[in-house]
């Protein structure tokens, strides 16, 4: 826990630290780059229309959001903030233009597909960075982001990165459709949606029963690496007590677990939900 | 979100934020003698603020008779390119290591019988998996640790990479074995059976075996995937 406060907060002077010190390179505006045959790398800020609901539902000290979006070749996908099985999580790291004064947060990871053991996205992968501030409208452009990924598909796997810089360019309505797509997979607080939950152990199990209010037809559960403390061992959606089972197996003693223990989606008679599972996990043997 | 900082204060408070916090955690090493590495690390290897060698931690204990404090970690990397579904893992932690011979990438065929009374270390393997040529760069963290262990260890990689799969076929791994300067022996288990029987799930998967067989450790190289510590 506080390892992970600790991080949060050197991250967040790192990043303003650099918010006064100039771009090293000036690759040209806005155009997608492909450096690598299976990933490009756009950039765009997501208008505000359609940042500022989500910025509200999330609670971010945020002005604005930024949308580093990614397209796949066909049969091949990047991962999510927890692999899983294999693979490794997209990473961004961004320089600002020079004189900018631009503060950004952790990169918002929207929740992902599974793909046998793994998590992430085929075809488009779209992260969120949300803006903390800015001085003046435009202090974003000229922002360079670099995205380091792994992408596997079913007999291999490459490592790569591009890079790409963000412009003025309006946001035309077919990519406003994708960006709401992505934007409303991002996890919201779970809140009054937890209609109930109950813990229980055994000497090598840790269980989590839960169920959601309203009209639940099946739940998933993405889950965070919480190893070596604990290893994630399956998540099972009765349909007939609408609750869902997520059992973890012990590891060893000692080990931080993380804040979040996944992403649960839910589905009702119209359309799939995301929330952020986020309680307080039980007391683990010493 | 990450950023690029060449200014030293930031990078400083990065660094000092990260070392204080790893100073704490209960699989810090810091037995590192002046001029040499840092046992069971690669003398080439620099570890990112934050590092915590799960294998290594794993593979002093065995060497020194000790009890693993972490003994079984979640492997990353490339998932092992099967050919098709199989069955379940024998291998157990605490257990006798499952048996196997296998052919190395010149024919010959190794046994763990023979090793008995050793510690053996097992990776799995892939030459053009990108986690696995990070680890076996020039800078990785494998590249010279089972060179700088010397006689001390039995190191045996395994390729569970089916015929046409990436990484796979005695060709590829001949040229991996220059490529990457590796020395010990690279076996092929082109049907799988060996490494499904160990649970293997990625590459680089390591396994640690004690002297009287049995395994001690199942898991991950480290807790920096492609040297970048987990955020």
């Amino acid at each position: 826990m506080l390892r992970s406060l600790a991080l949060t907060l050197t991250l967040t002077i790192a990043t303003a630290c650099t918010t006064r010190e100039p771009a090293k390179s000036e690759p040209s505006p806005a155009e997608p780059t492909r450096q690598d045959q299976r990933v490009e790398l756009e950039l765009v800020r997501v208008p505000d229309g359609l940042a500022a609901p989500v910025i509200a539902e999330l609670g971010l000290p945020a002005t604005g959001l930024i949308a580093a979006r990614h397209r796949i070749d066909p049969g091949w996908h990047l991962y999510w903030r927890n692999p899983g099985g294999a693979g490794l999580p997209v990473r961004l790291t961004s320089t600002p233009s020079e004189g900018s004064t631009l503060e950004l947060g952790p990169v918002l990871y929207p929740a992902p597909d599974r793909f046998d053991t793994s998590f992430g996205w085929a075809d488009e992968a779209i992260l969120f960075v949300p803006i903390l501030s800015e001085a003046g409208a435009g202090a974003g452009e000229g922002l360079t982001i670099v995205s380091k990924w792994v992408a596997c598909q079913s007999e291999a796997c490459v490592a790569g990165e591009n890079h790409a810089t963000l412009g003025a360019e309006p946001v035309g309505e077919a990519l406003g459709l994708e960006l709401q797509g992505m934007l409303d997979r991002l996890p919201r607080p779970l809140g009054e949606r937890l209609a109930s939950h109950a813990w229980s152990q055994t000497d090598e199990r840790v269980t989590l029963e839960l169920s959601l209010a309203g009209d639940v037809r099946s739940i998933e559960l993405f889950p965070d690496a919480s190893d070596p403390a604990l290893f994630f061992s399956e998540s099972r959606f009765d349909p007939e007590r609408r609750t869902l089972t997520i059992t973890w197996r012990l590891g060893s003693p000692g080990h931080t677990l993380p804040t979040s223990q996944g992403v649960l989606a839910w589905t009702d008679s119209a359309q799939t939900r995301y929330h952020e599972l986020r309680l307080p996990w039980p007391a683990l043997p010493n | 979100m990450h950023s690029h900082s060449p200014l030293l204060p930031c990078s400083l408070a990065l660094l000092f934020a990260l070392v204080g916090c790893d100073a704490n955690h209960p699989d810090a090493d810091p037995k590192t003698e002046p001029g040499k590495p840092e046992p069971g690390k690669s003398a080439s290897f620099s570890a990112p603020a934050g590092y915590v060698a799960h294998f290594a931690d794993a593979l002093n204990s065995t060497l020194t008779s000790t009890a693993v404090a972490t003994a079984e970690t979640k492997a990353w990397g490339c998932s092992v390119k099967y050919a098709g579904d199989g069955p379940s893992a024998t291998a157990k932690l605490g257990e006798p290591a499952p048996a196997f011979a296998l052919p190395d990438v010149d024919g010959k065929t190794l046994s763990l019988a023979e090793f008995a009374g050793k510690t053996v270390v097992l990776e799995w393997f892939n030459p053009d998996c990108p986690f696995v040529k990070y680890a076996h760069a020039e800078a990785g963290p494998l590249r010279t640790m089972a060179k700088d262990r010397g006689s001390e260890i039995v190191w045996l990689a395994i390729n569970s990479g089916a015929p046409g799969k990436q990484g796979a076929g005695a060709e590829r791994n001949r040229e991996a074995k220059q490529e990457y300067a590796i020395e010990h022996p690279i076996l092929l288990d082109e049907s799988g059976a060996v490494g499904r029987s160990y649970g293997a799930t990625n590459t680089p998967h390591m396994f640690v075996i004690d002297p009287s067989g049995k395994l001690t450790y199942a898991g991950a190289l480290d807790n920096a995937p492609m040297g970048t510590v987990g955020d």
